[in-house]
Parts: structure tokens; C-alpha cells; sequence
């Protein structure tokens, strides 16, 4: 028989709540591409630019959404779907702060956070926690980044080409240190060669793949580089990780 | 070689196509985001408020502040320093829906990041801003699928896949940076090897706690090339 919690989480209530969050995250969008659209027109960007960059963005997040669908099942697992649904679609996303929430409130409520041993105060705690600590940065974002382009003038200081660079050197910046941070850092500490190799090969794919789409002339292959890329890294891992574990 | 890189880009005047992000988009967009970030704020506790509501349970704010205190010891930096480091890349509407409904490094950057080069736009250029909005959007469309999906079936399908198989999904987030890397790396490889060449002291012996590392090397980056570009360093001959 089911626990009493797990029938407080996954009842139609909180699924309920579940569509109200996700569908205000879509409103948000639909009123952002309204206005993307009308002014992006306005600014003489060709209509069929607009849809490629749609459909490319469409198909990037295939690979991204798909580590989120796995990664999923660990919220699935402890907190029944209509939460992680909430979580996923629309909280902060990130299983890392999830699953630090989730630790916090169950052991504040001295619950364990799996199936038998949770309880409906350990739940309770849990969902204030992640309210809590996530409710930040929809607030920040929302109140202040009407103030944020002055950031980007500052920067830019009216050239786009130093714009251009200064964008550029960021993404690397960003990505960089997470790059160091999942891939080159496991290999320096605990000799993990699978997730530096299958971080190599997919920055050696992805390199390729725009190469050769600017090569053979045909820029919409750059939709898939991401999904090829990332496939065939995280192949390359899996494989040396069966092979070194034998 | 330029046009063809850039064929996106539109033929009006710059100065015409920031008049109309900072007179029209922008106002209008910040208008929405500020409404429904709002809404979201409120919605967000509606899980919390619907067990105390609908059954009676309430854990007391002991517990809850204990709970509290020990998640924003790890996630209030982030708090901060996220919008300002993100917003460059996001911009208007993407940092909106960003940071409302989160999965913000692991997608919408990237996802960001390619829309721009498929449409063969400018990065920070005005199109930028739009194609990158116009992109975060097609992610958040995707990932609603993609959560409701996993909501239903993920439990029953990860049963009965091959561990071989779901196993490789420990390595995504380190491709993912790997691609993007690769992707930035193209065109600007001096700042591609810059950034590892940094990254690795910082990352490994610096003895920084984590949250300072994004601020670190995100603003030093953007000092430097701005610096380097000013003297006529690394500035790509072409666009």
C-alpha cells in the first residue's frame, strides 16, 4: 500500500500545481517570443532566420533535456513525479541544489529522504526548503535585471565588435571553469580518464562537426553538432569506463 | 567568409536596431518578466502551502530554518552573482526566463550560444538578443516536454534499460561543457587555451570556495579582453 506522503505528493493537487508552474514559465515565454518576434521583424531580421534559429534551438535541447530526463529519477525516485515535475519544469532545475534541498529538509526533519523512510512532515520540510532557497533568484532575476544592460554598455562601450569578443571570452570563461571543473579535475585527483576523454571528444566532435558544416556549405547541420558531439563523448566514457573497470 | 558567418545579421543601421531593444523590446520585456517572475515567486511555495492547506501538515519554522540555513549556505552566492555573470550571454529575455524557470548553465546557454550561430548573428549584437530570446524559448518548450515525460515514465523506463546504457549519462554534463568549449574554442582559441591554463590552478589549488570561482573568471576574462582588445591583441581579423 502506498505511504501517506507519497499520496500527498502525487495526487492530483500537486500535480495541479505542477501545470500552474510550468504553464506560468510558458506564459512567460509566449509573451517573450511575441515580443521577440514583432521587434526582431522590426530590426529586419528575415523571417526564415528566426525559424532556423527556433528549430536549432529545438534540437539542441534534445541533449540537455535528456540528461535532465535521467537525472530526473533520482526526484522521481524520493519525491514521486508530480514534484519533480514542479522542480524540473520550472524551480531551479539543477539536480545538484535539488538533491542538497532535498538532503537538507530530510535530515532537519531526521527523515531519510527514500520511499520508506519518508514521512509528511519530512516532505513538508523538503518542499519549504526548496521554496526557500530557489525563490532568490526568481526574485533577483525579476526585480533586477531591468538594471543588467547597464552592465553590457559598460562593457561594450558602443562597439560590437569588442562586444563580439567580450561575449565570446565570457561563454569560454563559463564554460571553462566547468569544464575544468567536471572533466580535467576527477582526472587530476582520482586518475577518472572517462569523463576527460568523453569531454575531449566531444569538444574534438564539435569542432569537427562546424568545420566541416562551413565546408560543405550547409549551416543548418550545425542545428545537431551539440547532440552529436555529446552522444559520441559520452560513448567514447562509457566505453573506457566498462573497458578500465575490467 | 564574414558575410557567410554572419549572414543573419540585419542591414539597418546599429544604432537604429539598439534604439529598438532599448525603446521597444526591452521595456516590454522587463514589463512580462517582472509580472510573471513575480507570480512565480508566489507559485513556488504553492507545493509547501498546499500540504499545510490541504492536510494540516506544518514542520514548524525550527525545522524549516535549519533546513533553510544549511541550502542558502550553498546556494546564496549564487543568488547574486548568477544574473550578473549570465546576463551577458542570456540577455533580456532569456535571463528572464532563466532565471525563473532555472536549468541554466546545463541548457540554456548552450542553447542560447547555438541559436546564434545557426542564425549566423553577432554575439552581444542586438540580434543576438533577439535569436538568443527566441532560443531560451524553444528550451523551455522542450523541457516541459521533456519533465512531464520523465514525470510519467522515467521510473519504469530507466528499469529496463541496460545500465550500460544509463550509465553514460554520468558523463553529459562534462561533454556538454566539452561541445561548448569546442564551439567558442573556433573563435577564439588563444582565449580557449587562456581559460583552461587559468582554470586548472584556480579550480585545483587555489583553495577558493566554489561560488567565487564563476565571478572570478568570468569578470577577469571580460577585463582582460577588453584590455587585449584595446591594444589590438587576439582581435579576430575578420567580423
Amino acid at each position: 500500500m502506498e505511504p501517506e506522503w507519497l499520496r500527498q505528493a502525487a495526487g492530483p493537487g500537486m500535480w495541479f500545481i505542477g501545470f500552474l508552474t510550468a504553464g506560468n514559465a510558458l506564459l512567460l515565454t509566449l509573451l517573450v517570443y511575441r515580443q521577440a518576434h514583432k521587434y526582431g521583424s522590426k530590426m529586419g531580421l528575415r523571417p526564415e532566420v528566426m525559424r532556423e534559429s527556433l528549430k536549432a534551438a529545438l534540437i539542441t535541447s534534445i541533449g540537455p533535456c535528456l540528461g535532465i530526463f535521467v537525472g530526473m529519477t533520482v526526484l522521481v525516485i524520493a519525491l514521486g513525479g508530480a514534484i519533480a515535475f514542479i522542480r524540473e519544469s520550472a524551480g531551479v532545475g539543477s539536480i545538484m541544489f535539488e538533491l542538497m534541498a532535498l538532503r537538507a529538509g530530510a535530515e532537519a526533519a531526521a527523515v531519510a529522504p527514500t520511499r520508506e523512510g519518508m514521512s509528511s512532515i519530512g516532505l513538508a520540510t523538503i518542499l519549504w526548503t526548496m521554496a526557500a532557497g530557489s525563490v532568490a533568484w526568481v526574485i533577483i532575476g525579476g526585480v533586477f535585471t531591468r538594471w543588467l544592460p547597464r552592465i553590457k554598455d559598460v562593457m561594450g562601450q558602443g562597439d560590437p565588435k569588442q562586444m563580439a569578443v567580450i561575449s565570446v571570452a565570457i561563454m569560454l570563461a563559463a564554460f571553462g571553469r566547468l569544464f575544468v571543473s567536471d572533466a580535467i579535475k576527477p582526472l587530476l585527483r582520482q586518475g577518472a580518464i572517462p569523463p576527460f576523454a568523453g569531454a575531449v571528444v566531444a569538444l574534438a566532435v564539435a569542432v569537427g562537426w562546424l568545420v566541416w558544416s562551413d565546408r560543405i556549405k550547409k549551416p543548418t547541420m550545425k542545428e545537431y553538432f551539440l547532440l552529436v558531439a555529446i552522444i559520441a563523448g559520452m560513448t567514447v566514457a562509457q566505453i573506457l569506463r566498462v573497458t578500465i573497470s575490467r | 567568409m564574414d558575410a557567410e558567418k554572419y549572414h543573419g545579421m540585419s542591414p539597418l543601421p546599429l544604432e537604429e536596431k539598439e534604439a529598438i531593444i532599448r525603446s521597444g523590446y526591452g521595456p516590454k520585456v522587463h514589463l512580462v518578466g517582472l509580472l510573471t517572475s513575480l507570480a512565480q515567486a508566489v507559485i513556488i511555495f504553492f507545493p509547501a502551502l498546499f500540504m499545510l492547506v490541504a492536510y494540516g501538515v506544518w514542520p514548524g519554522w525550527e525545522l524549516i530554518g535549519k533546513a533553510f540555513a544549511s541550502t542558502a549556505a550553498f546556494a546564496a552566492p549564487y543568488w547574486f552573482i548568477e544574473p550578473v555573470s549570465y546576463f551577458l550571454i542570456l540577455g533580456i529575455g532569456g535571463t528572464y526566463i532563466s532565471f525563473l524557470a532555472g536549468n541554466i548553465s546545463n541548457m540554456r546557454l548552450p542553447v542560447s550560444a547555438v541559436a546564434q550561430e545557426v542564425a549566423g548573428v553577432r554575439e552581444g549584437s542586438p540580434e543576438g538578443e533577439i535569436i538568443g530570446a527566441v532560443g531560451i524559448v524553444a528550451s523551455q518548450w522542450a523541457l516541459t516536454i521533456a519533465t512531464l515525460a520523465g514525470a510519467i515514465v522515467v521510473t519504469l523506463l530507466v528499469g529496463l534499460l541496460p545500465k550500460s546504457v544509463t550509465g553514460a549519462f554520468d558523463f553529459l554534463l562534462p561533454c556538454l561543457w566539452g561541445a561548448i568549449i569546442g564551439q567558442f574554442a573556433l573563435r577564439a582559441p588563444q582565449y580557449a587555451v587562456l581559460v583552461i591554463a587559468i582554470g586548472v590552478p584556480l579550480v585545483m589549488w587555489s583553495g577558493l570556495p566554489t561560488w567565487t570561482l564563476i565571478p572570478i573568471m568570468v569578470f577577469g576574462l571580460a577585463f582582460l579582453s577588453i584590455v587585449l582588445f584595446k591594444r589590438g591583441i587576439w582581435v579576430p581579423k575578420r567580423g
